[in-house]
């Protein structure tokens, strides 16, 4: 049943109740991380829509220490799983060992078991520990020997990977990259927050330590209410010109596009594309979804699942421009 | 004495014996020349003659110094009354200068070891003269155009005929142009957007909510595209307000923020606005779009 103008004004003010903690959570982050409140957002829409992020970034940028801080706000089990060649599929699931006393085989729970999973540098482990892990991601449960686990909930992984250095690295194929709800590029921080960085590093003061400020059911409630996040109808037909613009640029004006995409935007590019203006919505304590939401986040929603020919890169043409001339070529409702 | 006699005789008839199969033994290397520039091939021929079932082993000829095989010929036999005639030809050259040696080449036949001569061989380069004098390269050599005048007679009547043409189509505008049409008055942005707010106040009480704050955000989103304020139509309303934020005293931007909030809500969010409202979010835009234009461009007609 379709909600009424009176079931959007009562979900308005639970919201504006409930989404308290979201001011709390960044506050509490502050404290450790200068700037990249983008990323933390990013992250957050991650958590609240339940979709995995992949994060992108020279190394330095405090994405560990942002993940790491998050995970410590909300009081989550946190892990962190440096991906490198000689990683196995079990060094991340967990594997069967013999106990000698007991005479039998028990099962040992890899680092994979946690709220939070930092998958440090995709990039760098060989495609059957990234198999082993999305499949995990996506299945949000794990096989080993005979017994399959359920992850616990919340469980949102978190990849990072270095655009720089790529040699001797397994790029992430495209049909596992599009399990990542969102791919966000990290940036570099302003001169204010740099500045800021280095007196901090530099006075050589002990970093506060990070309080839990939200707790689980507190997450999972806001889980639920973003899933309840009113989507009129004109933002579906939003959301579903600017994917099949990724796909058919000509019908939307822009013919030019045409030679540089070689595919679009799949459907489940619209499926997290509107989880996540859903949830972008829920960061602003909005009970519905504004054209703007779906514009903040669609460059990190399609940025992974719009692939470009020979030609794009030999105009030097990036992804980034495509969306832009997407977003600026469809007609806002 | 006649003992004597007897073994004199024995050992010069076996002295005889051997010297005439040593005779039958024959090994020789021979070339075809002796002086080659850089490259260029030689002939290099092995003959051995040998007694019909002597055990033979054939030259161990992996690498000459100085020296590359070309092609190396199969073993070619020829078979006399008592004698067997072996042949070889092995096609070899050089790329370093000088005089170098084909040196001697070694077979063994029966319990003997035989060697060839060496042969020598001078490699050399062209022969060059540096006192005779350079030539430069010979220029290009003008060959004359037999068609090129019928292209030319060609491309002058393609010319005449698109002047011809172009004369004919520029008569036919200006005939079309001499027509006076009636000339629409040029409203602007301000001007047409107050037009439409006025039209959108006329039918205002037919109009459904929805349509009614549909339509008032898109005569805002219009005078903006038309003043180059933002690019329309990827503009959303929090753009509008962040353009003119500088611009507007802050109850201004307030009372602009509210009305687009309201219009969003009314647009995205079924909210079912009083009259007041209407009449308001009417108001505030109506009363903001000359302020913003006052600011922006001091002549509206501009």
């Amino acid at each position: 049943m379709l909600p009424t103008s009176d079931d959007i004004r009562q979900l308005n003010d639970r919201i504006s109740h409930q989404a308290a903690f979201i001011d709390r959570l960044r506050d509490e982050v502050r404290q450790v991380i200068v700037g990249q409140q983008y990323m933390l957002d990013r992250l957050l829409i991650g958590l609240l829509s339940n979709g995995h992020v992949l994060l992108e970034g020279v190394p330095g940028l405090a994405k560990t220490l942002t993940i790491k801080s998050l995970a410590q706000a909300v009081h989550a089990k946190f892990s962190r799983i440096q991906f490198t060649p000689d990683l196995l599929p079990a060094d991340v699931i967990g594997t069967m060992i013999y106990h000698q006393q007991k005479n039998e085989f028990v099962v040992r729970k890899g680092p994979i078991f946690a709220n939070f999973v930092l998958a440090d540098e995709i990039n760098r482990a060989p495609a059957k520990v990234q198999s082993a892990l999305l499949e995990a991601m996506q299945e949000r449960q794990v096989t080993i020997g005979d017994q399959t686990y359920k992850l616990d909930e919340p469980f949102l992984v978190l990849a990072t990977q270095n655009p720089l250095e790529q040699e001797g690295t397994y790029p992430l194929p495209e049909a596992q990259v599009d399990r990542f709800i969102m791919k966000v590029v990290v940036g570099y921080p302003s001169r204010q927050e740099e500045q800021l960085i280095i007196r901090q590093q530099v006075q050589g003061v002990r970093p506060p330590v990070i309080q839990q400020v939200v707790s689980m059911s507190e997450l999972v409630e806001a889980r639920d209410l973003t899933r309840q996040i009113y989507m009129d109808e004109k933002i579906e037909q939003y959301i579903i010109d600017i994917v099949f613009a990724t796909r058919r640029p000509a019908e939307y004006g822009l013919a030019k596009l045409e030679p540089l995409i070689s595919y679009g935007g799949s459907p489940r590019a619209s499926i997290n594309l509107a989880l996540a203006a859903k949830a972008h919505a829920y960061l602003s304590k909005r009970a519905f979804v504004i054209p703007e939401d779906v514009k903040a986040i669609a460059k990190d929603v399609l940025r992974h699942r719009v692939g470009l020919t020979y030609e794009a890169e030999a105009e030097n043409v990036n992804v980034e421009q495509v969306i832009e001339d997407i977003l600026g070529a469809v007609q806002v409702p | 004495m006649l003992k004597k006699i007897t073994i004199i005789w024995l050992l010069v008839t076996v002295a005889g014996l051997f010297s005439v199969q040593a005779q039958d033994v024959r090994v020789q290397a021979s070339v075809d020349r002796n002086k080659i520039l850089i490259g260029e091939p030689i002939q290099l021929r092995l003959d051995v003659e040998i007694p019909q079932g002597t055990p033979m082993g054939w030259f161990n000829l992996d690498t000459i110094p100085h020296f590359t095989f070309i092609t190396r010929n199969k073993i070619d036999t020829q078979n006399n009354v008592r004698t067997i005639l072996f042949k070889q030809i092995l096609s070899i050259t050089s790329f370093d200068s000088g005089q170098w040696v084909i040196p001697q080449l070694g077979l063994t036949v029966g319990n003997n070891r035989y060697l060839t001569d060496s042969i020598s061989i001078m490699v050399d380069y062209s022969p060059a003269d540096p006192n005779q004098p350079y030539h430069d390269l010979k220029d290009i050599v003008e060959v004359p155009e037999t068609d090129s005048l019928y292209i030319n007679y060609i491309l002058v009547a393609a010319t005449l005929i698109a002047i011809a043409l172009l004369v004919w189509l520029l008569s036919r505008k200006k005939k079309a142009a001499a027509t006076p049409a009636p000339a629409a008055p040029r409203l602007s942005a301000l001007e047409q957007a107050m037009k439409e707010l006025e039209e959108l106040k006329a039918a205002s009480s037919s109009a459904n909510v929805k349509t009614y704050f549909t339509r008032l955000n898109d005569i805002l989103r219009t005078y903006f595209k038309n003043r180059n304020l933002v690019t329309a139509p990827n503009a959303g309303n929090e753009s509008f307000v962040q353009k003119v934020q500088s611009d507007l005293s802050r109850d201004q931007v307030l009372q602009l923020a509210q009305t687009l909030r309201l219009t969003d809500a009314v647009k995205f969010a079924k909210y079912n606005p009083s009259a007041a409202e209407q009449e308001e979010a009417y108001d505030v835009i109506r009363k903001t779009l000359p302020i913003i234009d006052e600011i922006h461009y001091k002549n509206p007609g501009s």
